[in-house]
């Protein structure tokens, strides 16, 4: 690997000039953005503000306006390796096989990630989340907020470089959503990126290092101490 | 909370564009077994239901085909068009219908898929790093296999009422051949559309299908045309089309579904290559479309299967996007000007003022509206469709693609009934509002359709006006049809099988289908009727005008949905 392409993949992900909407049809932006290694950065806004659109549109799994969004350097396809190696993402979506339990689901991550030890990665993302009761529960026993917990275990299971979670704390108990916070905040200094959706100031402030704010199709990118006033005080 | 040591939170390393050896579809396998062994039995019993339904399905079609066929054995040539105009072979006029059915098939294969994805498999397998060819062959290679069974058991009564009737030597060799050729054709066809999956041609592809099914319309009028002025004849092109492979399959033409084979088998592994390149959303909007089809076909919900193929896939073209932001932008596009809001003088005209806004937008309204016309052209200029049941069927099911065409907006209005809720008038009123533009579209296109069939049955000119006038009541009859099929209540689940004397009987399961077309098919009778008695009778008017208030009536009345929601 060259040099160039080593300082590029510091830069996990560079948004250049990069406006998100459907079709022609701004929703927000324009948005200028680099996200390195250990970094996390919050989004908030309104309802309908526009995150989602903008965290799926940074993140390639939407064509922008305009400009782009590059991530490790060269990669908006997802079906290149090191892609799916390199970003771990969640959104506020959920589908299982009903066929497969719990612990099923998670193994099948860890077996097609190459984890090593996969059963103790299970068993302890089984154990962080509480599912361990119900490991071998097929999904349509689960709770909401258990299959909530059971795509973030997904999520956190496999190594990655850039997590992308959308609002990971919904359906999730006060304890789990600040042992959730605690352990975002690990990985990142462990040198994980991550960008995250979020409605909650203690999450925010838990996890991120700076924050997007989205308000009348404007991005803005203010202080932790600013965000968590914007979602407060709108 | 334990305080696990999570090898996945260790410092992120820096990582390879090379896939990890596993495979999500064996990983599943396993672990699905062990589910699918406890439902043995269950899983047996659907399967018993569903041999035993496709072998009801297949009597009572090949029954029909034999009728059919055997009917148009019989009384070939003692048809009612005029003999100059009616020039197209049947053999001709078969393998233009088959090629029409193949291209329908295939824009219905490239809407699903082939290649798909269901959301589980979108969201556990397709962010793997692992290669998504084998998985993606084996979903494609079930596609195909299930096309190919859906080939069969389409041309398996066909071939056996065309063999049963006298118009087919071959015998049940010959039909099992045809068969295998009709779902060999299917699985090449479904190979065509992956192969356009892959190589990112969706949109073209699309675009190719519909050009050349005009291609195929122009050929048959063009035919028509050189056939009448003596011009020679397109019969080698209806000869060259891939759908008369069947038919001279079924005939003993033993090698046509052993090359189809080969051509199939050498396509997968082509295609299978490029599956990797299929992008996410697209295999993902595939399996959703797939999904909704699948679901609205196993409630027995054809309006909810046409909505899901209609809109399978629909991304607007970037054209189509830029063209809609130019309309936002001036407040509105050349209809909405057409029809100002400042010209709404009360609930009525606001009502048909969104009607109409909604059928001069909708391109199906008017395809509906020409296919319904087509049909029964189509079969004018055939040798078989001067068959009275030929045409009577042509002109059948003309009126009831018109009828549910022109009923679009009704359908849509029915699907939110919240939006009519806002609106100050009765349910009755908003029927008959509805019922009325379906009248404006459908009363001038029943007299042109009767225009043209009274001159193609050569109508002596006293008949013509009452004829047309015929058309036009015909039309008042199918505009009532369309608004009861688009008010057509649920299926109630509860009382799909009634006890009788004579045992179960699905009475409300036909009573439910029949909705609306049974009012269409009543108001074409008159019409047909006045095609087969020239010089035609003038009570016929009388009759099918107190048809056509009758079923005005019947197909604006609201009694039928209150007993079902409860309301009113």
């Amino acid at each position: 690997m060259d040099e160039g392409t080593e300082n590029a993949r510091r830069d996990l992900l560079k948004a250049t000039n990069l406006v998100a909407g459907y079709g022609h049809q701004d929703i927000c932006g324009p948005l200028d953005l680099t996200i390195g290694a250990g970094q996390a950065l919050g989004i908030v806004g309104f309802n309908a503000a526009g995150k989602s659109t903008l965290l799926r549109t940074l993140v390639g799994y939407q064509e922008p306006v305009s400009g782009e969004s590059i991530i490790l350097g060269s990669f908006t396809d997802d079906s290149s390796f090191i892609y799916s190696k390199a970003v771990s993402v969640v959104f506020d979506e959920d589908a299982f096989f009903p066929s497969l339990t719990v612990e099923e689901h998670l193994q099948l991550i860890a077996g097609g990630h190459g984890v090593q030890d996969p059963q103790s990665a299970v068993d302890a993302e089984l154990s962080f989340f509480d599912l361990t009761e119900a490991r071998t529960e097929l999904p349509q026993r689960l709770s909401s907020g258990q299959r909530r917990r059971l795509l973030l275990a997904a999520a956190l299971l496999r190594p990655c470089q850039l997590l992308v979670l959308d609002e990971p704390e919904q359906r999730l108990d006060p304890a789990m959503r600040g042992a959730l916070a605690q352990r975002l905040r690990e990985r990142v200094n462990a040198g994980t990126a991550l960008l995250v959706i979020t409605h909650d100031p203690e999450f925010l402030r838990g996890v991120a290092d700076s924050v997007l704010v989205i308000a009348d199709g404007n991005i803005t990118r203010v202080s932790v101490d600013e965000g968590v006033e914007a979602i407060v005080h709108g | 909370m334990a305080d696990f040591p999570f090898a996945s939170d260790a410092p992120a390393a820096i990582f390879d564009d090379n896939p990890v050896d596993f495979d999500p579809w064996k990983r599943n396998r396993i672990a699905e077994k062990k589910v699918h062994r406890e439902n043995f039995w269950e899983r047996a019993g659907d399967a018993y239901i569903s041999l035993l339904a496709a072998a009801i399905v297949f009597a009572y079609a090949a029954g029909i085909a034999h009728a059919f066929s055997a009917s148009l054995k019989e009384d070939i040539g003692g048809g009612v068009i005029r003999n100059e105009i009616g020039v197209i072979p049947g053999e001709s006029a078969a393998s233009a219908l088959v090629m029409l059915g193949m291209l329908a098939a295939l824009s219905l294969i490239s809407r699903l898929g082939p290649v798909a994805v269901d959301g589980a498999q979108g969201f556990w397998w397709l962010t793997l790093p692992v290669s998504r060819t084998p998985f993606l062959a084996r979903l494609l290679r079930q596609r195909l296999v299930t096309t190919a069974v859906l080939g069969v058991l389409l041309w398996l009564p066909i071939g056996y009422g065309t063999v049963l009737g006298g118009l087919s030597k071959g015998g049940f060799t010959g039909v099992m051949l045809g068969a295998l050729s009709l779902g060999l054709l299917f699985v090449v066809l479904s190979l065509l559309a992956a192969l356009a999956q892959a190589r990112g041609w969706a949109r073209g592809f699309k675009t190719s299908v519909n050009i050349v099914i005009l291609v195929l319309a122009v050929c048959y009028g063009a035919d028509v045309l050189m056939r009448i002025t003596g011009a020679g004849t397109l019969q080698w092109f209806w000869r060259s089309l891939p759908s008369v492979l069947p038919a001279a399959a079924q005939e003993g033409q033993w090698w046509i579904p052993l090359i189809l084979l080969v051509v199939a088998l050498a396509g997968f592994r082509a295609i299978r290559g490029h599956l990797q390149n299929i992008d996410r959303n697209e295999l993902i909007s595939r399996g959703a479309a797939s999904a909704h089809a699948g679901a609205a076909l196993a409630l027995l919900d054809d309006k909810s299967l046409s909505a899901a193929i209609e809109n399978a896939g629909t991304k607007e073209s970037s054209r189509a996007l830029a063209r809609r932001e130019h309309i936002r932008r001036r407040g509105g596009d050349v209809f909405s000007r057409l029809l100002p809001a400042s010209a709404v003088r009360g609930p009525y005209s606001a009502l048909i003022r969104a009607e109409l806004l909604v059928l001069l937008r909708a391109p199906g309204v008017w395809r509906g509206l020409l296919a319904g016309w087509a049909i029964p052209a189509a079969g004018v200029f055939a040798i078989p469709g001067g068959h009275p049941l030929v045409l009577g069927t042509l002109v059948v099911v003309g009126c009831c693609v018109a009828a549910r065409a022109a009923a679009t907006a009704a359908s849509q209005a029915a699907d939110v009934p919240s939006l009519e809720s806002i609106i100050p008038l009765g349910r009755t009123a908003i029927r008959q509002t509805h019922a009325l533009v379906a009248l404006i579209l459908l009363v001038p296109w029943g007299v042109a359709l009767t225009g043209f069939l009274g001159w193609a049955v050569d109508l002596d000119a006293a008949s013509l006006p009452l004829f047309l006038a015929i058309g036009a009541l015909a039309g008042a009859g199918l505009a009532a049809g369309g608004i009861r099929l688009a008010y057509r209540p649920e299926l109630d689940w509860g009382s799909v099988m009634l006890l009788s004397a004579l045992g179960k009987a699905t009475g409300p399961m036909i009573q439910h289908f029949t909705h609306g077309y049974d009012v269409m098919v009543v108001a074409t009778i008159a019409l047909v009727a006045g095609l087969l008695l020239t010089p035609v009778p003038p009570l016929l008017l009388l009759v099918s005008a107190v048809v056509a208030a009758v079923l005005w009536a019947a197909g604006t009345s609201t009694t039928a949905n209150s007993k079902v929601h409860g309301i009113d």
